[in-house]
């Protein structure tokens, strides 16, 4: 178990540049997660680590060790692919003893290592089986127990629960993060659901077009966002984005003037005036749809129902205000219905504003 | 606690990063050079060798041959009758053996395409051909043609379409067409195969829709089956033209080029020049002939599929 | 499964049945042949069967021919030229399945040219290449020749088969400690082995029929091949028919029996590659 120090770290395919500048520091026994969309980088990331493809620039260490040019099979990491890559000729058991006779380790240490792996992820009956003799879940445990029977320094995984059904996928979350805990080995888990990685995560690498755009945990993420993808990508329903501009304006001569969120005519709230405001006073505002409270029509911001729909838990409506589009997520059941006009109101602390052109976030 | 693996021990640094780069880069070659070396050696030596024997008088049993002469082969070929036969020949064989093989193999592999019981055992009987050797097929077949073994020639007499009980190898219009069937026999398991291959890739439910909208089997044949197996079809017709066009080996067997040169295709008129004059000059430059014919090919059917291609 | 009406089935039964007669028709009558003695040869010309039937002429061509050396000296250069070709053909289909490199196509086009020219242009320059090496009138060289000529095709084979394994198979093993060349060895090709076989398979057929070369590159019955003997032997016997079909039904055996191993996996084979053309 150690550290995992990754520093400057680029990758280029030829000209197209896959990874910038990505530096990253994940404590010993940290459980940290990548995430993104398709094509942000981070599977890469995970090779990169892992050695299955050489890095363009840059330095990885693991506890005190530069990696960069080692081998996979030197690097003491283990991975637990999409696929599982379980070797389909041999036995469940032939698959975890695999690592440990290419250590040269004596038949009984392997079997007890075996052993020990197999009760823990409770898989002992499986041990003679082939692979294809194997449900999606039980596969996706021999995957770990080969993994974990090598005590590597750390784990890394690679969307290991997009392969399996929704129902199958919560109870795998939870498995994998207790035994992590329970072994306490470094561990770095790529995925595109932002909803893996805010349950499982203890820090968050949020990625996009090979950039880390914000590392924080779970809560800061959600709480704090450094930029619009990162507001728009944690939390589901999708954080809203309104075309806003600030205004100043005394309320009353001898007040302090104020800072107003204007949407077209609509007065969305007051905010402290951050200290990057552009000239011309456009932001873009994200207000979280849990956010947004419902109100009768005439106190708060008019607006108008497009859309409803029922999750059980809540409700998520569509609305649509001064000509731009809103979600609304409420746990109550709404007094309103489709088509019919209703009142909304936010709190100005839950008015987070963004540059409109750089996404950045604007304090 | 199980016992500690083994420690990994050492410290990467950036020679190591550099050996490992060199290392990782000259693993494909460690791989694929031991054949490509084999094949350069073997193959392309002896090519780049073949065509400058094309331009030299080289004769085996004259040890003071060796003098460049030029065209001369050439000019030597193009007024030999034997080599334009011989070429009219390659395109009589080619065609007909491509067209009856790939017909034929079409036809068994939409029969094999159905399941049926014994479907397995029917398979193997009507492959097996494939497996004969080539020389063996040939024997076979020339011992069929001959009246005193082989039956053959009466049921060709029978059938009225030969006038007596004789060999058909013996008659110089007619015998091309006895190496023309034993090839067709020996190659109708190789397109059988591919095209069966080819049918069974096609995804099932694009014909239950075709049947659903109304599509008979005929029209199913020919919107979809046929589509679906041009691309793949295309580039194993071409391959096997070529390699049919080269393969002289049953004619050699057969009738020796024979009845006075009446079936010599390119490719044995080279072997017997080869073979039995010695004359390696000459035959190389019939075989460089030969070789440019096939490459033209080669390139008018990329070029056609190309043109398809961009129209669709 | 569609509903077909019984003229249908009737027609595929019967065009099944007339390929069948076709391809095995010309193997039925050597057999014939080579049991009929030679007395009621001549005369019974055209029988489906012969009325006495003798096992007398695979008694002769086995204890009075050179026919068992013939047969030795093929087995020897066909087996070893497909266990070389089939090793060889393995490490540059894996090259050429798992790796972009450079030079990676112009190799492939090398290989693919050698497909297209005929053999029979460097029988010449092979036969004087190999005779200052005393490698005519040898079993080696013809191994040697026969081994580059399948090359090219036996790695196509060879890669396609790769092609079907996923490559995060040996990536795990190769994080779990293997080299690649390990995880190559101990992971990928247990998983092919029916490609591996097939290759065998196709490389022992191609060697074990391949005439014009045996023929040009060795003039001593010692080193003579199957092909080469049987020529031989027919052009000296040119009158004893029974014989050489007896011959002939033993030059059959090995590679029929290969081909009932191999053919189950020819289909899945080519249907790997198939696709790809």
């Amino acid at each position: 178990m150690a550290a995992i120090r990754i520093h400057d770290l680029c990758k280029s395919y030829g000209d197209a540049k896959v990874l910038r500048s990505i530096n990253l520091n994940i404590d010993d026994g940290e459980f940290a997660v990548l995430v993104g969309p398709s094509g942000c980088g981070k599977s890469t990331l995970l090779r990169l680590i892992a050695g299955l493809e050489e890095i363009s620039s840059g330095e990885i260490r693991i506890g005190e060790r530069v990696i960069n040019g080692l081998a996979p099979k030197d690097r003491d990491v283990a991975m637990v692919f999409q696929s599982y890559a379980l070797y389909p000729h041999m036995t469940v058991r032939e698959n975890m003893s695999f690592s440990l006779k290419l250590r040269g380790m004596s038949k009984d240490r392997i079997n007890a290592a075996v052993q020990a792996a197999a009760e823990k992820l409770e898989i002992q009956a499986l041990l003679e089986r082939k692979p294809r003799a194997l449900s999606g879940g039980q596969r996706q445990r021999v995957a770990m127990g080969r993994a974990m029977v090598r005590e590597p320094k750390a784990f890394l995984f690679d969307e290991p629960l997009s392969n399996l059904d929704a129902r199958l996928r919560e109870q795998m979350r939870y498995e994998i993060r207790k035994l992590q805990r329970d072994l306490g080995t470094t561990s770095i888990y790529v995925t595109h659901d932002q909803i893996e990685a805010m349950t499982m995560a203890d820090r968050i690498v949020a990625m996009h077009e090979g950039i880390a755009q914000q590392i924080g945990t779970p809560a800061e993420l959600y709480d704090n966002p450094a930029n619009l993808f990162v507001a728009g990508f944690i939390g589901s329903p999708a954080m809203n984005f309104v075309d806003a501009t600030l205004v100043h304006e005394r309320l009353a001569p001898g007040n302090a003037s104020q800072s107003f969120v204007m949407a077209g005519r609509e007065r969305l709230g007051t905010v402290d005036r951050p200290r990057a405001l552009r000239d011309d006073g456009r932001v873009t505002v994200g207000i979280r749809p849990e956010r947004i409270a419902l109100r009768a029509p005439s106190s708060g911001l008019a607006a108008q129902i497009d859309l409803l729909e029922p999750t059980g838990l809540g409700t998520i409506l569509h609305l649509r205000l001064a000509g731009q589009r809103l979600k609304v997520f409420t746990t109550e059941r709404p007094a309103a219905g489709l088509k019919e006009a209703v009142g909304i109101a936010v709190e100005s602390r839950d008015l987070l504003l963004f540059d409109p052109d750089t996404g950045v976030r604007m304090r | 606690m199980t016992a500690q693996p083994r420690p990994i021990k050492r410290r990467a640094n950036w020679r190591d990063v550099s050996w490992r780069r060199a290392a990782l880069a000259a693993e494909p070659y460690l791989y694929t050079l031991p054949s490509v070396l084999l094949i350069c050696a073997v193959m392309i030596v002896p090519l780049v060798i073949g065509l400058s024997y094309a331009f030299h008088d080289v004769r085996l049993l004259d040890p003071t041959s060796g003098d460049f002469v030029g065209l001369e082969h050439f000019r030597e070929l193009y007024a030999d009758p034997a080599f334009w036969n011989a070429l009219r020949n390659t395109v009589t064989w080619t065609v007909a053996s491509v067209i009856l093989q790939f017909g034929l193999g079409l036809i068994l592999a939409l029969l094999l395409n159905r399941l049926f019981p014994g479907r397995a055992l029917v398979q193997l009987l009507v492959f097996l051909p494939w497996a004969i050797p080539s020389f063996l097929s040939g024997l076979n077949w020339a011992w069929l043609f001959n009246p005193v073994v082989g039956p053959l020639p009466y049921w060709l007499k029978a059938l009225g379409v030969m006038a007596a009980a004789d060999n058909l190898l013996s008659h110089p219009r007619h015998a091309l067409w006895g190496p023309i069937i034993a090839n067709v026999w020996w190659g109708i398991p190789f397109f059988a195969i591919t095209l069966l291959a080819a049918l069974q890739s096609i995804p099932a439910d694009i014909y239950e829709a075709a049947a659903i909208d109304g599509a008979g089997p005929w029209v199913r044949f020919r919107r979809i089956t046929l589509p679906f197996l041009a691309p793949t079809m295309a580039i194993t017709i071409l391959l096997r033209t070529v390699w049919i066009a080269n393969f002289a080996d049953l004619i050699v067997i057969m009738t020796k080029g024979g009845p006075a040169d009446s079936t010599q295709i390119l490719s044995s008129y080279i072997f017997t020049q080869a073979f039995q004059r010695l004359d390696f000059g000459y035959a190389s430059a019939v075989a460089t002939v030969l070789l440019a014919l096939l490459l033209a090919y080669a390139m008018a059917v990329m070029a056609l599929r190309a043109a398809i291609v961009r129209r669709n | 499964m569609e509903q077909h009406g019984k003229w249908y089935w009737a027609l595929h039964y019967f065009l099944l049945a007339a390929f069948v007669i076709f391809a095995l028709f010309p193997l039925f009558w050597l057999l014939k042949v080579s049991v009929t003695p030679n007395d009621l040869l001549y005369g019974e010309g055209v029988r489906p069967w012969p009325s006495r039937s003798t096992a007398d002429h695979y008694a002769s061509v086995i204890a009075h021919s050179q026919f068992p050396l013939f047969f030795r000296n093929s087995v020897i250069v066909a087996t070893t030229t497909a266990v070389f070709s089939t090793l060889l053909a393995a490490a540059a289909g894996y090259g050429f399945s798992r790796f972009q490199f450079r030079g990676k196509y112009w190799i492939v086009g090398l290989m693919l040219v050698t497909q297209m020219f005929p053999l029979v242009m460097i029988i010449a320059p092979i036969f004087s290449l190999l005779k200052p090496l005393g490698l005519t009138n040898s079993l080696t060289g013809l191994v040697i020749v026969y081994t580059a000529f399948n090359l090219p095709f036996a790695s196509f084979l060879m890669q396609s088969f790769f092609d079907a394994i996923p490559k995060d198979l040996e990536e795990a093993a190769m994080l779990d400690g293997a080299s690649r060349f390990a995880a190559f060895r101990r992971i990928v090709v247990p998983l092919t082995l029916p490609g591996l076989a097939a290759t065998v398979g196709f490389v022992f057929t191609a060697a074990w029929s391949e005439l014009l070369f045996a023929l040009m590159l060795n003039s001593s019955s010692a080193a003579s091949t199957f092909p080469v003997g049987l020529l031989a032997f027919v052009s000296k016997f040119s009158v004893d028919f029974g014989q050489m079909m007896a011959a002939g039904v033993l030059a059959l055996l090995p590679v029929c029996i290969f081909f009932v191993f191999i053919q189950r996996h020819l289909v899945q084979g080519l249907t790997a590659g198939a696709v790809k053309g």
